[in-house]
């Protein structure tokens, strides 16, 4: 099959999937090959040379529409209410090798619908048994959860009893059901598929920064899908990207908020918000004057504040939770340098202080890629179910430095000819970030992972935003350290900041797009366009820039985040130097030109080595404390403002809740 | 002739036919439906039951299969709305289509749990069926798709 | 015109018979209930799904664990697959499970089994819902299985199971009211020379009494007479009822024992018709010479 394909020959397929095991139970594929007395299932014949394969003659399509009757045996006739409709697999194909009528006169199937979590619905009736899913949940998301349960025609496809898929890529199974059996939950009887529009877009759950389809009606996301992009994403995207946009309608900002005298928010316009800022900004000078980014503001926002806090004389700037002061001048110190894709040729990972699971799911996927072809995974970190076996090496600098000493695992890094280190989010949040680095430091030289042709030091990232707020150096100023208590901060969608950042009595500017804890802190708030409403620019963890579109318009009177700059710095009679997209993007550009260029990837320049030994001395001999490594994430469907409201995520909580009290665990 | 006239003292619940004929009674006479009901297909006819809506429910066992069993409607001003078949409840109305034999009156029904009343279609009527949007329905559909936040309550 | 007439006529025929206005067909409220399935959905005869449904002796609080001289067979089992393929040890071991547990296999014998073989729990599912002779929902004592495949057919099962179903007063599928028989449809168990045949499983006695026996050549009362034994706790006969010995010297035919004419036995003797197999003793022929030309 696959050689028809670089033919550019269309065989129909079921069971068939490039990135899965080859099933060949569905028979769709069927061709007649010269010299063969039957015709074959070309998704499992490997192509020979010489071989002729006719995929139009009558006997194949005699064929295929024998397999089709068979199929539609047990098929219900209720497109008219799947939501498959439109799009599915079985109806497209029904429409060339189906029969306008059936000689089947018997009683059909009739199958119990499975329960498969909050975000799957399933119509059991309708499965045709083509076992992708099955597939899906064992080889890629690495869940031994989902099976055929019975035989012949009382097959049913199906969890253990009442168990639920527990995978957060279980979205995914959706695209990959040809037919209804599987479809969207939370998307169930909205739309139908041809009066959405389709807008193609980045996710920013995570920092994969997956390409995503955002489809919309009207003002409304109704659903997101995932789109082909080999380097970042393949086709997989997680759960959280995928069911987090009903969280996009809840909890919006829509016009701007001043907090009035007597405490209580109320709605104002734009000058007079605006004005309301200036004011208090009155006296204020300097770096008492605080900005923080939040993990879903794009570049073109946060360079846009960066310039307005400079004019302002102000250099008290950070990116929230956690590591506001991560040395930013070499790239290749906080990038995933070997990619994302190429994340694959490595021969053995150590993972340090990550849970790649929660922190990137489709990027865990790829590891467990690799385990699969044999690669061994080592671990450091704490000790959870990834989807594959790794060898675990402690929870604590301590062990990194056993490690660092002598170990099976160094050596085996050292054999090793192309050996990658990841380091977790969570290792970059520790106060003793800078004594940790160094072991890994000295781990990644003394297990040579940077050699020619190979740099094996790769950084996971858990925001969309951090990597860009890095690249274009929104970081405190040499000063900043020293700066006085913060009067006034500007949250720029920041709301997992900490409580030591916003003093007592500050005046706290929020702009965003959701309300929550920023916003209930907040003075003034500023609303804004969340991602599916704004095009902007997002560099994801291995530093590809990509750059999402407007799909929706904005609600209310929101506006775009730099839009909402300029016309502050205009209040503030500090006017910043650009008034289009373009011009904000051109002084992107003139920081950060890699940011210019969407879509591709520039891999960062690694000095040598030299860069560790400035590190080294520039963070001096401070010990690393014995605390354990944690991941950043500790609940992966509400990480950011956009999850926690969305009431899909909620539930999934709820389940994964459940679960754990269920009497599987005997 | 006979049997006209107790038909429309019977329908419209007067003694005499001119009464009859008064209350509206001319109009069933122009009716042809009428007409043919009561002069031609009515007289001899049993009177099988009656449901909540004062529909008569005719059976006569010598009429051709197919025409041995109907209905007189109980409103029959046509102006009034009335003739309307919708308002045949469902029990009855498989006995009048031979889908069942028992009439109802014989065999009380037994209604699914999920069953509805009978209502009689009330388009172009006040109180007729108006969807979910409808600007003239008073419990009309929140179209607003987003929901705002609502800062929290003054401390 | 003429066919209306026709319908009328019949119509008064028919009213002749049955007296005017009286109903010909009476629909019940009763008939008008949902249908109770007839046929299971289960792979096997004796389950009605093929998924799990929870039942007062099968559910997620139902215990169940090996007995320590089970655990011995259950390892010696598994040592006789490789040590990284101890999941190909699964068939015995829920076979061993299902003996232990009273002739089926609960919630818990499954998780137990997923736990000895380390393997994902929705795998041993899959395993135990595949195959027939596992049963997931509560037994008898005595699983009787009748042979339903088409030679035991041909010779009268039918008779066997409408002589049980008449004793016993239970169907496929179903268990006695004193929780003694269940019985049972199986496919072809290979006995078909001495069709018809029944199997009893006899899980009164745990994994070290338990017995799969065959009953074979059996008319209606020897089925009958077969059960009534184990009710009274004794043992039947097992295989043939009728022969000593595999020789065609007879066959229940319609129900009854039919002996074979003795000495005139004239079938399936003399040499066959060929064609024949060929010698395996000799050498093989030589290969016949390739034409030159291609």
């Amino acid at each position: 099959m696959a050689a028809c394909d670089a033919a550019g020959i269309d065989i129909p397929r079921f069971c068939y999937h490039q990135r899965l095991s080859i099933a060949g139970n569905c028979r769709m594929c069927l061709v007649e090959v010269e010299k063969s007395p039957k015709p074959v299932a070309s998704c499992a014949m490997p192509a020979g040379p010489g071989m002729k394969i006719k995929t139009d003659t009558p006997l194949v399509k005699k064929a295929r529409e024998g397999v089709m009757e068979f199929l539609l045996i047990n098929h219900p006739l209720d497109c008219p209410i799947c939501d498959q409709g439109g799009e599915c697999d079985l109806q497209d194909q029904a429409m060339h090798f189906g029969s306008d009528r059936g000689r089947f006169t018997e009683m059909k199937r009739a199958v119990d619908d499975k329960n498969l979590g909050p975000l799957v619905k399933t119509v059991m009736t309708r499965c045709i048994h083509c076992t992708r899913c099955v597939r899906f949940a064992t080889e890629i998301a690495g869940v031994q959860d989902m099976g055929i349960t019975g035989r012949g025609r009382d097959s049913e496809v199906g969890t253990y009893v009442d168990k639920l898929l527990t995978s957060e890529l279980s979205g995914n199974v959706i695209d990959l059901c040809p037919v209804g059996a599987l479809t969207s939950k939370p998307f169930a009887f909205t739309a139908r598929n041809w009066e959405l529009k389709n807008t193609e877009s980045v996710d920013v759950s995570d920092a994969l920064g997956a390409n995503i389809r955002i489809d919309s009606r009207g003002a409304e996301v109704m659903r997101i899908v995932p789109r082909l992009n080999e380097d970042v994403n393949e086709e997989w995207i997680s759960d959280k990207a995928r069911f987090q946009y009903d969280g996009l309608k809840r909890q919006r900002l829509s016009v701007p908020l001043v907090k009035g005298k007597d405490g209580g928010f109320r709605n104002a316009h734009w000058s007079e918000a605006l004005l309301a800022i200036q004011q208090a900004l009155k006296g204020v000078k300097g770096n008492e004057i605080k900005a923080i980014a939040g993990k879903l503001s794009d570049a073109e926002a946060m360079i846009a504040l960066k310039d307005l806090m400079n004019r302002l004389g102000s250099g008290n700037l950070q990116h929230e939770a956690g590591f506001s002061d991560l040395d930013a001048d070499v790239r290749s110190n906080y990038l995933m340098n070997t990619g994302i894709s190429g994340i694959e040729k490595a021969d053995a990972v150590l993972l340090i202080g990550s849970n790649p699971r929660l922190e990137s799911p489709v990027f865990n996927a790829r590891i467990r890629k690799m385990w699969l072809e044999g690669v061994p995974v080592y671990l450091i970190g704490s000790q959870v179910d990834l989807t594959y076996a790794y060898t675990y090496l402690g929870n604590s600098p301590e062990a990194l430095t056993k490690v660092l000493k002598n170990s099976d695992a160094l050596k085996r890094l050292k054999e090793a000819k192309r050996p990658a280190v990841i380091v977790g989010p969570g290792v970059l949040k520790r106060s003793d970030r800078d004594a940790v680095l160094q072991q890994v430091h000295g781990l990644v030289e003394k297990a040579e992972v940077v050699k020619e042709g190979w740099n094996g030091y790769n950084v996971l990232h858990d925001a969309a935003s951090r990597v860009a707020a890095l690249d274009i150096g929104f970081l405190p100023s040499a000063r900043a350290s020293a700066a006085p208590p913060a009067k006034f901060v500007y949250l720029l969608g920041s709301d997992d900041w900490q409580e030591s950042d916003i003093p007592e009595g500050a005046f706290v500017v929020y702009q965003g797009h959701h309300g929550d804890r920023g916003a209930s802190r907040a003075d003034v708030i500023l609303p804004a366009a969340a991602y599916t409403e704004k095009s902007a620019t997002f560099v994801n963890t291995e530093g590809r820039a990509q750059r999402t579109k407007e799909a929706v318009p904005k609600p209310g009177d929101s506006r775009e985040d730099w839009q909402i700059l300029v016309a502050l710095a205009e209040v503030l009679k500090q006017p910043l130097p650009y008034k289009t997209l373009n011009a904000v993007r051109e002084r992107l550009a003139e920081v950060a030109p890699h940011l210019q260029h969407v879509d591709e990837r520039e891999a960062p320049i690694w000095l040598n080595g030299e860069y560790f030994k400035a590190f080294a001395s520039k963070a001096g001999k401070a010990a690393a404390s014995n605390k354990e490594f944690r991941s950043s994430i500790d609940n992966f469907y509400m990480t950011d403002v956009i999850s926690r409201s969305s009431q899909v995520m909620a539930k999934c909580v709820q389940a994964k809740g459940s679960m754990r009290q269920g009497s599987y665990a005997s | 002739m006979g049997s006209l006239v107790k038909f429309l003292q019977e329908t419209y619940g007067k003694k005499s036919l001119l009464d009859a004929i008064k209350a509206g009674g001319w109009k069933a006479l122009i009716d042809g439906n009428v007409g043919q009901t009561t002069l031609v297909h009515g007289p001899g006819a049993t009177l099988v039951g009656t449901d909540e809506f004062g529909n008569k429910y005719y059976e006569r066992m010598t009429e051709q299969f197919g025409r041995h069993r109907w209905v007189v409607y109980g409103n029959l001003n046509w102006e009034a709305h009335g003739q309307e078949p919708t308002t045949v409840p469902a029990e009855w109305h498989g006995w009048l289509h031979s889908i069942y034999d028992t009439p109802p009156s014989k065999v009380p029904p037994k209604k699914p749990i999920y069953a509805l009343t009978q209502k009689p279609n009330m388009t172009g009527q006040p109180g007729c069926f108006l969807p979910k949007g409808a600007w003239q329905n008073p419990e009309k559909r929140n179209w607003q798709k987003m929901q705002m936040w609502q800062p929290p309550s003054r401390a | 015109m003429a066919s209306a007439m026709a319908s009328v006529q019949l119509r008064v025929r028919d009213e002749s018979k049955t007296g005017q206005n009286e109903p010909l067909l009476t629909i019940s409220a009763q008939q008008c209930q949902w249908p109770v399935p007839q046929r299971s959905f289960a792979t096997n005869s004796h389950d009605v799904f093929n998924v799990h449904h929870h039942t007062p002796d099968n559910n997620w609080e139902t215990q169940f664990d090996f007995t320590d001289k089970n655990y011995e067979l259950v390892s010696e089992i598994i040592s006789r697959y490789p040590a990284n393929y101890k999941a190909s040890a699964v068939i015995p071991v829920l076979d061993v499970a299902q003996q232990q547990n009273k002739g089926f296999l609960s919630l818990a014998a499954l998780n137990r089994v997923a736990k000895v073989l380390d393997m994902p729990e929705i795998r041993v599912y899959e395993v135990a819902t595949f195959y027939t002779m596992f049963n997931r929902s509560k037994m008898g004592k005595y699983h009787v299985m009748v042979c339903g495949t088409t030679p035991c057919r041909l010779q009268g099962a039918e008779g066997i199971y409408e002589a049980l179903h008449d004793h016993l007063g239970v169907g496929y599928g179903e268990t006695t009211k004193d929780g003694l028989f269940t019985l049972g449809e199986m496919e072809c168990m290979g006995s078909c020379v001495n069709a018809p045949m029944i199997t009893v499983a006899d899980y009164t006695k745990g994994v070290e009494g338990f017995s799969y026996n065959y009953y074979e050549d059996l008319t209606p009362e020897d089925a009958v007479s077969i059960v009534e034994q184990l009710r009274a706790g004794k043992s039947p006969k097992v295989g043939s009822q009728h022969r000593g010995k595999a020789e065609p010297v007879g066959a229940v035919q319609s129900g009854k024992w039919v002996s074979g004419p003795s000495g005139t036995v004239d079938t399936l003797v003399g040499k066959p018709r060929g064609p024949y197999c060929r010698n395996l003793d000799e050498p093989p022929p030589a290969e016949p010479k390739k034409e030159a030309k291609a």
